[in-house]
């Protein structure tokens, strides 16, 4: 495919109007207030998006699966909550590696359950996370309390002001922390995953149909507690690195964010009926909320105002895409032909 | 014994027992609201069974229970309402300031109504606004009132500027306080009445009838002559009415009114509707099963606040109770499947 | 030489007996058909060679090779491939994928490899010699593409019996035309094929061998030139039919429907009949002659764009299908599982669904008392099987829920009764009730209108045919002297371009 041919294919797509949204957001905000548009602004917006982004290409994976899962900042928090404790209780100075793979293991171990309990009772997503949101993170801050962390091991102190680069000017510094990586890893495995494994294809093929799937020889309940699994394990990870870049672990933290990450995945074009979604687009998604939700303050819109204004970008993103396919969807093909026109073709 | 305890616990509602017996998601439901409420009169002896803490109770889960039927409406429509909240919280506060404003020149009863009448009009501008998302734009539920709960919210939050509204006439106060012949309260009383309109309305109703087949099928019911998108409307609009009737206890008993109060009520009003038997996907599910939902919740709360069950226990077994019932069900409905089928082959084999 | 051969295969479901002692043998290079009326053991049958279900008792022998549990990758590792009537295919995905990624499966990959995805997928569809954009989304294309997409699909895992269920549901006379050349292609490849179907047409048009199934046991087999229609049918149903015809009424007074050069948009123009109380009028055309949406709009599904449409004198104007109920229309629609059913629901709320004022109370409240009455007495009227009217209408037959839909609509009380594609998936003994009350309802004085491809139902059931095509109606006939021959010529005939009426003569093209 030439490049001329790829770019209109690629502004026929969904991500194409979300690149546009970001674009034209990032532009008014910028002419409303210049300082928006630096290198600094943008390290601060990248820093502030590696925890919810860590999530969000989980969560999309789920989407495209066909299930909605909201426990992954549950499990995010029971798993970084319970390391963290743990970790100060053996007054750890080992390689920080160790907390977090603990992390890691306890939200895979968590995301187990809600798969085996998706794929063998065929049982809605939605409403099972729901439950074992509430069940895990309940029954883990009772059972160690919920007694905060304050002080973290030093050597998860030391990697919290690791970084990877960063930029001083005059009045400015902001910097990339090494927990950077973390996300670009997360994205890198989610789309090698999608696009060049025959898992990541079944993925998409239960989340476009399920039934055919089976009779296609693809282990759906496999895949299935594979894809929570997942979830599981980076939501462990997005919670010990959200443990590491606040460092302190509350139990009470990032509850409640599980809609506007769910929401970044379907504005960057993820099909909440399953089946469809990409990382390019999710990564989009991720963009314009985290923009919306940490700049609008640059533009003049009061700090009181920014949730309705978010929730008018979530209201209009995904209104303008279903309105458009409603509308496509009630068509109903051209039988007639026009007058003088030759013969319509076969199909 | 155990169905005489049942029959007293709903006694005060309009219900009729034999309907009961006939749906056994319901009887299913009974039965763990009945366990729990002896499980926690059995753990809190001498304290559970008193006048004190029946009223206590009755004071407070009318304000959840009214948003989880609000929830179970958009359920039925194999949808979701996230925005109660959103709406519960936005109509109280727009009928705060109407309340603050009208007092001094209509006294307090007088803007008591006023009040009260602007949060229901909010509750249906909102129900609207969020039914013609769904049924116009073409928006899924979920995001549909995921957004709406962020405009919502974000509305309450800019026009409050974030702190509480506080000054609400002492008289709207008494819709969250008063006990009506010393004994019952008000928020009880409430309860029952719009629990009783609802199930008229949803199940007893033409239109209830066409929200339930709709749920099954949207298409077959623009066939059938049904008006899909005003039915939407419509019953989202019911369900934004409910909302702002949860929103107006939830003030008064508060006296004030906030952007943020009962900030984890969304979920639980989902969970209590999928508790009561509500089915996610659509088409079934009952007022009075949510209603026995919002009681054994209720139960299980009392109970533990007397056990001084940390809160985190408590969110725990929310969630156990959850998952528990939903494989309750799940085994449940395969048995009455199976016996569904078998009765057909029946049929066929006699028939030939 | 015997590909598979099937001895005494027994399956039973919770008691009852789906299939009870079959015995069939498919051979290398043949086309067989198994036919039978919906609920006979077709699909017990096809999943026990496909693996799905393991037979209670029988032997199952493939290539030689005597299986005791035959599982689905073994059936698929000695070639057997089934389409099924819904193709499996997965619309999010590309072509490509649809028709390669079964295979890269089979051949154990767990990374996928792009370029012998594009590479077998173009090598599938050399096999059949078709043409298509292995980038498009499989969820665009039309259904008799979907169709080839799943029989690529099949062969490139080395298919050796190719069964097809019920293949030609959605297709349009020409595309059956060639997914029967498809099929004598394959053939002649050496594949077997094994056609599942209850059409009687179709079966003579392909099959070689026949093997008819009735409530699971297998009645009779045997070379197709050995049966005629009159012993298919006998033997598919266990009774004589008669083939009844109906004859025209004497036509009086005002026409209950009448439309006047009615039209939408690029979808139909210029059509105009009455409808007279006690005919039975035939729509016919393709798929894709506007007859669908002619129906839509006859039910106020779509909306007129010219002309004008009359309920006897009064002229009017359908906004939406609760006008068309409110002026006595009444619309089967063509596919009763989305359009028609709800299908969780019981029957007495289907029933009761279109008509659900009838069942109030005084205060204007759903009677459960009413709602048993209506709905009883039509479960009576139409002999629909089920224990009792609160069951869900999911666990009928097919034939029983199509019961269910007319149940529905006759109990509007309509004028007019419009059945698109009545009989369509039903048994054939449910197809002879549904048409013989269909007479009886025309006797009663209601005014029907039968959209139908299906030439015998047009015939024995309607006093008028209008064939449609190309959204317009290029021919009105009386079916009177009209033969099953002449009237599938018409209906396969291409009709030429532009604004040409019904006295254009019809020209051949090569499309």
């Amino acid at each position: 495919m030439s490049i001329g041919a790829g770019l209109r294919k690629f502004t026929k797509s969904s991500e194409f109007y979300v690149l546009l949204a970001v674009v034209l957001l990032c532009a008014v905000i910028g002419m409303r207030n210049p300082a928006f548009l630096t290198v600094f602004t943008g390290l601060d917006l990248l820093r502030a998006s590696i925890v919810p982004g860590i999530m969000v290409f989980a969560v999309m994976l789920g989407i495209i699966a066909g299930g909605i899962d909201v426990s992954f900042p549950a499990i995010a928090v029971s798993s970084m909550f319970l390391t963290a404790r743990l970790f100060e209780y053996l007054e750890w100075t080992g390689p920080v590696a160790v907390p977090i793979l603990m992390s890691v293991a306890i939200g895979t171990a968590l995301g187990t359950v809600n798969g085996l309990i998706i794929a063998f009772f065929k049982l809605p997503a939605f409403i099972v996370t729901l439950g074992t949101s509430h069940l895990f993170h309940g029954m883990l801050v009772w059972s160690i309390g919920a007694r905060p962390v304050n002080r973290l091991p030093p050597t998860m102190d030391a990697f919290s002001r690791a970084e990877i680069f960063r930029i001083t000017g005059e009045t400015h510094s902001s910097a990339v922390p090494v927990t950077f990586w973390f996300l670009l890893g997360t994205i890198v495995v989610v789309y090698f995953i999608l696009n060049y494994t025959m898992l990541g294809r079944g993925i998409y093929a239960i989340g476009g149909d399920r039934v055919s799937a089976e009779r296609a020889g693809f282990n759906v309940r496999g895949i299935t507690i594979f894809v929570y699994a997942f979830i599981g394990f980076a939501s462990g990870l997005a919670g010990i690195v959200h443990t590491i870049q606040s460092r302190a672990s509350f139990p009470v933290e990032l509850i409640g964010s599980e809609l506007l990450i769910i929401a970044a995945a379907v504005l960057g074009g993820t099909h909440i009926g399953g089946g469809k979604g990409t990382v390019l687009g999710s990564i989009l998604g991720l963009a314009l909320i985290t923009i919306s939700r940490n700049s609008l303050i640059m533009m003049g819109i009061p700090a009181t105002a920014q949730m309705f204004v978010v929730g008018l970008i979530i209201v209009a993103g995904t209104g303008m895409s279903a309105y458009q396919a409603m509308r496509r969807e009630n068509k109903l093909p051209r039988i007639l032909d026009t007058a003088g026109g030759g013969v319509v073709a076969g199909k | 014994m155990q169905g005489n305890s049942i029959k007293n616990a709903l006694s005060k509602l309009d219900f009729d027992f034999r309907t009961l017996l006939a749906d056994t998601n319901l009887v299913r439901l009974a039965f763990i609201m009945t366990a729990s409420f002896v499980l926690m009169a059995a753990l809190n002896p001498g304290v559970y069974l008193t006048v004190r803490n029946f009223q206590s109770m009755a004071f407070q889960f009318p304000e959840i229970g009214l948003m989880a039927i609000a929830v179970m409406i958009a359920m039925l429509m194999g949808g979701i309402n996230l925005s109660v909240l959103g709406i519960a919280n936005l109509s109280s506060i727009v009928a705060a300031f109407v309340m603050i404003a009208a007092e001094p020149q209509i006294g307090g009863w007088g803007a008591t109504f006023l009040g009260i009448a602007t949060a229901l009009v909010v509750g249906l501008v909102c129900g609207a606004l969020n039914g013609a998302l769904i049924a116009f734009v073409g928006i899924p539920a979920i995001l549909a009132t995921l957004g709406t709960m962020e405009i919502f919210t974000g509305i309450a939050v800019y026009i409050t500027g974030g702190p509480a509204v506080f000054g609400l006439p002492s008289e709207f106060a008494l819709i969250g306080s008063a006990t009506v012949l010393g004994v019952i309260p008000m928020p009880l009383i409430i309860f029952v009445i719009i629990v009783a309109v609802y199930i008229v309305v949803l199940q007893y109703k033409k239109f209830g009838l066409e929200v339930y087949l709709m749920g099954t099928n949207r298409k077959a019911a623009q066939f059938t002559g049904i008006l899909t998108e005003f039915t939407i409307v419509k019953a989202h609009m019911l369900s934004g009415l409910l909302a702002a009737f949860g929103g107006i206890i939830m003030s008064s008993r508060f006296v004030s009114a906030k952007s943020d109060y009962g900030s984890s009520y969304t979920i639980l009003a989902i969970l209590v509707a999928v508790l009561g038997g509500v089915n996610p996907f659509g088409g079934f599910g009952k007022v009075m099963g949510v209603v026995m939902a919002i009681l054994t919740i209720q139960f299980l709360s009392s109970g533990f606040n007397m056990l001084r069950a940390d809160a985190y226990l408590r969110t725990g077994a929310w969630g156990a109770l959850l998952v528990a019932m939903l494989l309750i069900n799940y085994f449940g409905n395969k048995r009455a499947e199976k016996k569904q089928i078998e009765a057909m082959n029946n049929t066929k084999i006699t028939e030939a | 030489m015997a590909l598979i051969k099937l001895t005494g295969i027994t399956k039973s479901f919770a008691g009852v007996r789906a299939l009870q002692n079959v015995d069939m043998t498919i051979n290398e290079g043949e086309i067989r058909c198994l036919a039978g009326e919906n609920g006979g053991g077709k699909s017990t049958l096809i999943k026990v060679i496909s693996g799905f279900y393991t037979p209670d008792e029988g032997r199952i022998e493939i290539n030689g090779k005597e299986y005791k549990r035959l599982t689905p990758q073994q059936a698929i590792s000695e070639g057997i491939q089934i389409i099924y009537q819904d193709f499996s295919v997965f619309p999010n995905l590309t072509v490509a994928e649809n028709i390669a990624l079964s295979l890269e499966r089979l051949q154990g990959r767990h990374l996928v490899n792009w370029k012998s995805i594009y590479k077998n997928a173009q090598r599938g569809l050399d096999m059949i010699g078709v043409h298509m954009d292995l980038d498009a989304p499989v969820g665009s294309l039309s259904v008799a593409n979907k169709q080839l997409v799943a029989i690529c699909r099949a062969l490139l895992q080395e298919a050796k019996l190719l069964v097809m269920d019920e293949p030609t549901t959605a297709l349009t006379r020409k595309e059956v035309d060639s997914l029967f050349a498809v099929t004598r292609d394959l053939q002649a490849k050496g594949l077997s094929i094994l056609f599942v179907s209850h059409k009687l047409e179709e079966v003579f048009e392909i099959a070689e061998e026949l093997t008819i199934l009735r409530n699971g046991r297998k009645v009779t087999e045997g070379p197709m030139k050995e049966f005629d229609r009159a012993k298919f049918i006998y033997h598919m149903t266990g009774r004589e039919i008669e083939p009844a015809h109906f004859k025209a009424p004497e036509i009086s007074g005002e026409p209950l429907l009448r439309v006047d050069n009615i039209g939408i948009t690029d979808l139909f123009e210029n059509i105009s009949f009455s409808l007279y109380a006690g005919e039975i009028i035939a729509i016919t055309g393709l798929l894709g002659s506007g007859r669908s949406e002619l129906a839509r709009a006859l039910f106020g599904l779509e909306k007129l764009t010219s002309g004008r449409m009359f309920i006897g004198e009064k002229q009017v104007r359908l906004h939406n299908v609760k006008d068309a109920i409110n002026n006595g229309i009444a619309y089967v629609p063509e596919d009763r599982l989305t359009e028609g059913l709800f299908l969780p629901h019981t029957i007495n709320n289907n029933v009761i669904s279109a008509t659900i004022g009838k069942t109030l109370s005084k205060w204007r409240l759903v009677s459960a008392k009413k709602t048993n009455e209506l709905s009883g007495s039509w479960i009576d009227e139409l002999k629909i099987v089920t224990p009792s009217g609160g069951v869900p209408v999911q666990t009928l037959s097919g034939g029983n829920q199509q019961r269910v839909v007319i149940a529905k609509w006759l109990s509007t009380n309509p004028k007019v009764l419009i059945l698109n594609g009545p009989t369509v998936g039903v048994d054939i003994g449910s197809k002879t009730d549904i048409h013989s009350y269909t007479k009886r309802l025309a006797k009663d004085g209601i005014g029907v209108i039968i959209i139908s491809d299906d030439i015998p139902e047009v015939l024995e059931n309607c006093n008028r045919v209008l064939l449609m095509k190309k959204g317009r109606i290029i021919e009105d006939m009386p079916c009177a002297g009209l033969t099953a021959e002449v009237l599938s010529r018409k209906l396969s005939e291409e009709v030429g371009a532009g604004g040409q009426g019904a006295d254009s003569p019809p020209k051949e093209e090569t499309a």
